[in-house]
């Protein structure tokens, strides 16, 4: 787990998530896949959402053009309490740039171009980080197999409620 | 990490999506969202 297993130098770590902006946005304001994907963190407390002020500042902007202020100052007072903090340099891609200085093992994003296994090559020259689409996280996360590589004994099921 | 649940200062995430939901927005509306706010900060 990001608390105290160990994991081979450089490797990324499997219980640590990014959701770029887009993502973020998209579970509060639309549901579907967002929302099923980072339902699978918000179940496990082991699972620890990853995110620079800038992602967040993305979202956030997002979030108040297309609905109102307060709801955006909600959600950034309820997501503040939920990720881990990461510092990226400015002017970096918020996402990738969160991925790389969390180590972070997945980057959740709609956008098919960082998805595209051309971006990929490129971009694991500089970042261990696995794009993927929220639909294919959420249906290939599998709590119980990763649950021993994070940590120790039997996968314990959910231990949160994710409308909390 | 995660100090919302049950301090009773942050609100939940089901009465977010209570209030989002009222908007009915799409993806495709994010999507365009994201693009102008980056596509803003390169410029």
């Amino acid at each position: 787990m990001s608390d105290g297993r160990e994991r081979p130098a450089g490797s990324p770590d499997p219980a640590r998530v990014v959701a770029d902006a887009d993502v973020l946005a998209a579970d509060l304001l639309c549901g579907g896949d967002a929302r099923d994907a980072l339902d699978h963190c918000r179940r496990h407390s082991w699972v620890q959402l990853v995110a620079s002020d800038e992602l967040l500042d993305d979202a956030g902007a997002v979030i108040a053009e297309l609905a109102e202020g307060g709801l955006a100052a909600d959600w950034r007072t309820r997501v503040e309490r939920w990720r881990v903090r990461v510092e990226q340099t400015p002017g970096d891609h918020p996402g990738l740039a969160s991925a790389h200085a969390g180590e972070a093992a997945h980057l959740l994003s709609f956008d098919e171009g960082l998805r595209s296994a051309k971006t990929g090559a490129t971009l694991r020259k500089y970042v261990d980080v696995s794009v993927k689409h929220p639909r294919a996280f959420a249906r290939l996360f599998d709590p119980e197999r990763l649950y021993p590589a994070v940590a120790d004994g039997a996968y314990p099921g959910p231990d949160r409620d994710p409308r909390l | 990490m995660d100090e919302a649940n049950g301090d009773g200062e942050a609100p939940t995430w089901a009465d977010l999506f209570s209030r989002a939901e009222a908007h009915g927005i799409d993806l495709e509306a994010v999507h365009g969202a994201l693009a102008r706010r980056r596509g803003s900060a390169d410029e």
